[in-house]
C-alpha cells in the first residue's frame, strides 16, 4: 500500500512536471556578461571593457518559436586616447528584439534555443562631468542552453555573437575602425518560467 | 546659507555626438630629421584666439580632446573629439615648460568651419612641425694663470629661449634676465663649471671682465652637435 502511494506521488511529481513545462507562457531572465570585443575595432583595441548584465524576456506563444526583448548593460575606460579621443570610459548598452526557434525535446529540462535579435547600441561617454553619446544599430545571433530546476526556476548559459554598425562621422581612413564592431557575449544566469 | 553658482552656458565646450576628428602631421628637427616620440595634444577653447599670431605663449588654456604621441618617423595620427562650438587647436610638445625635450610650438587648424565638409573630418597639416633639438652644453671657467682677479661673466642666449629652460647647475650663476645667466669666480676659485641645456644650433654670447682691468670681452660660441662645450682659460 506505501510502495503504492509513493509510485502515485511520483507519477503526479513527473505528470505536473511535464504539464508545467508544457504550458509555460514566457521565461524572464538575467545573468552575468562578459563581453569580448576583437578585431580592428575602437572598442577591442582602445577600451578596458568590463562585466555587465543581461536580462530578457521571452514569450513562447508556442512550444518552437519565441520572440522576446533582450537588455545588456557594461562599462568600459578607455585605455587608448590617441586612437579614440580623450574621455574616460563609456557606458554601454543594447536593446534588441529577438526571436529564436527551440530545438529541444518537449519532455527534457535541457533546452536549447537558437535565435537573433536586432537593436540599438548606445554608448554613453564621459570625460569629467561632461557626456556625449556614440550610437547605431546592432544586430546578433547566439544560442541559448537552459536546464530547469524545478517548475518556476533554471540556469542558462548564452552564446551570442553582436555586431554593431555604429553611425559615426570620421574620416574614411578610420571609417572601419569606428562603425563596425564585432564582439562576443557569453552570458550564464538564472531563468524564472511563467505559466 | 544656500551657495549658488553660476556659468555662462556659452563658455561649456560641448562635445558631438557620433563624431571624432584626425589630425595628423609630421615632426622634424631644424636638419629635416624625424622626431618621435614628441607628444602631441589637441585641444579645443572657447577663449579668443588669433590665428594670425599663434604665439605659444598666448594660447589660452583649453580643454583636452585627443592626445598622442609622434612615432619613430615623426608621424603623429590623433584622433580627437569634435566640438561645435569651440575652436581646435594643436600644441606639440606641450610639457616644454616643465621637461623640455625640444620646444614647444604650436597652430591653430580650424580657421576655417571645418564642419562644412561633412565628409572630411580629417586634418593632414601641409607644412612639417620644425622643432629645435636640445644640446647639453657646458661652459668650464678656468684660472690656469696666477692673476688672482676676481672674474664677471655673463652668458646671453638667443632671445627665443625661454628662461625656465635653461639649467645652471652647481654654479654661483644668479639669473636675473631670461636670457642671460651671470656669475663671478671669486680669487680663491680656480674653476666653476656650467651645465646648460639649450637648443642645439643655436649661439651663446659668453662675456667676461676681470676686476683689476675693468674691460669687457665678449664670445660668441656657436653649439651644435659637434661643440657641445667651451672652455675658457684666464
Amino acid at each position: 500500500m506505501g510502495l503504492s502511494l509513493l509510485s502515485i506521488g511520483q507519477e503526479e511529481k513527473t505528470n505536473r512536471w511535464k504539464k508545467y513545462h508544457y504550458d509555460v507562457l514566457g521565461e524572464v531572465w538575467i545573468g552575468y556578461l562578459n563581453p569580448q570585443f576583437y578585431g580592428d575595432n575602437f572598442l577591442a583595441k582602445a577600451f578596458d571593457v568590463g562585466e555587465g548584465v543581461v536580462l530578457g524576456i521571452n514569450g513562447l506563444p508556442d512550444h518552437k518559436w519565441y520572440a522576446g526583448v533582450q537588455f545588456s548593460s557594461f562599462r568600459g575606460n578607455v585605455s587608448n586616447t590617441s586612437r579614440v579621443g580623450f574621455f574616460d570610459s563609456s557606458r554601454i548598452q543594447q536593446i534588441y528584439v529577438t526571436g529564436g526557434y527551440s530545438f529541444s525535446k518537449k519532455e527534457s529540462r535541457f533546452s536549447m534555443k537558437g535565435g537573433v535579435g536586432f537593436g540599438y547600441v548606445d554608448l554613453r561617454n564621459e570625460r569629467n562631468f561632461e557626456r556625449f553619446r556614440d550610437n547605431g544599430f546592432t544586430v546578433m545571433g547566439g544560442l541559448t542552453f537552459s536546464y530547469r530546476l524545478n517548475t518556476f526556476f533554471g540556469l542558462y548559459a548564452l552564446l551570442q555573437h553582436q555586431w554593431y554598425f555604429l553611425d559615426i562621422d570620421v574620416p574614411p581612413e578610420e571609417r572601419s575602425f569606428f562603425r563596425t564592431v564585432t564582439l562576443f557575449a557569453p552570458s550564464v544566469g538564472i531563468k524564472f518560467s511563467f505559466l | 546659507m544656500v551657495l549658488m553658482t553660476s556659468f555662462k552656458c556659452e563658455d561649456i565646450i560641448k562635445f558631438n555626438d557620433n563624431e571624432r576628428l584626425l589630425f595628423q602631421g609630421i615632426i622634424v628637427d631644424v636638419a629635416g630629421e624625424p622626431l618621435g616620440n614628441i607628444p602631441v595634444e589637441v585641444r579645443a577653447t572657447r577663449s579668443y584666439f588669433n590665428p594670425y599670431f599663434p604665439n605659444y605663449l598666448d594660447l589660452p588654456e583649453g580643454e583636452l580632446s585627443g592626445e598622442g604621441v609622434s612615432d619613430s618617423d615623426g608621424n603623429f595620427n590623433i584622433i580627437s573629439l569634435a566640438s561645435v562650438n569651440a575652436e581646435m587647436y594643436v600644441v606639440v610638445n606641450p610639457s616644454y615648460s616643465k621637461d623640455f625635450q625640444q620646444n614647444r610650438t604650436s597652430f591653430i587648424v580650424s580657421g576655417i568651419d571645418y564642419r562644412n565638409d561633412i565628409e572630411n573630418q580629417g586634418f593632414r597639416l601641409t607644412e612639417e612641425v620644425v622643432l629645435d633639438r636640445k644640446s647639453n652644453f657646458r661652459t668650464r671657467i678656468l684660472r690656469v694663470t696666477d692673476n688672482t682677479d676676481t672674474l664677471n661673466y655673463s652668458i646671453r642666449f638667443s632671445p627665443l629661449v625661454p628662461i625656465e629652460n635653461l639649467q645652471a647647475k652647481d654654479t654661483l650663476a644668479v639669473e636675473f634676465d631670461p636670457n642671460t645667466i651671470v656669475g663671478r669666480m671669486l680669487p680663491n676659485e680656480s674653476q666653476t663649471t656650467l651645465d646648460i641645456v639649450m637648443r642645439e644650433n643655436d649661439s651663446i654670447l659668453f662675456s667676461y671682465s676681470l676686476s683689476g682691468e675693468g674691460i669687457q670681452r665678449d664670445s660668441t660660441i656657436a653649439i651644435n652637435a659637434q661643440n657641445r662645450s667651451f672652455d675658457f682659460e684666464f
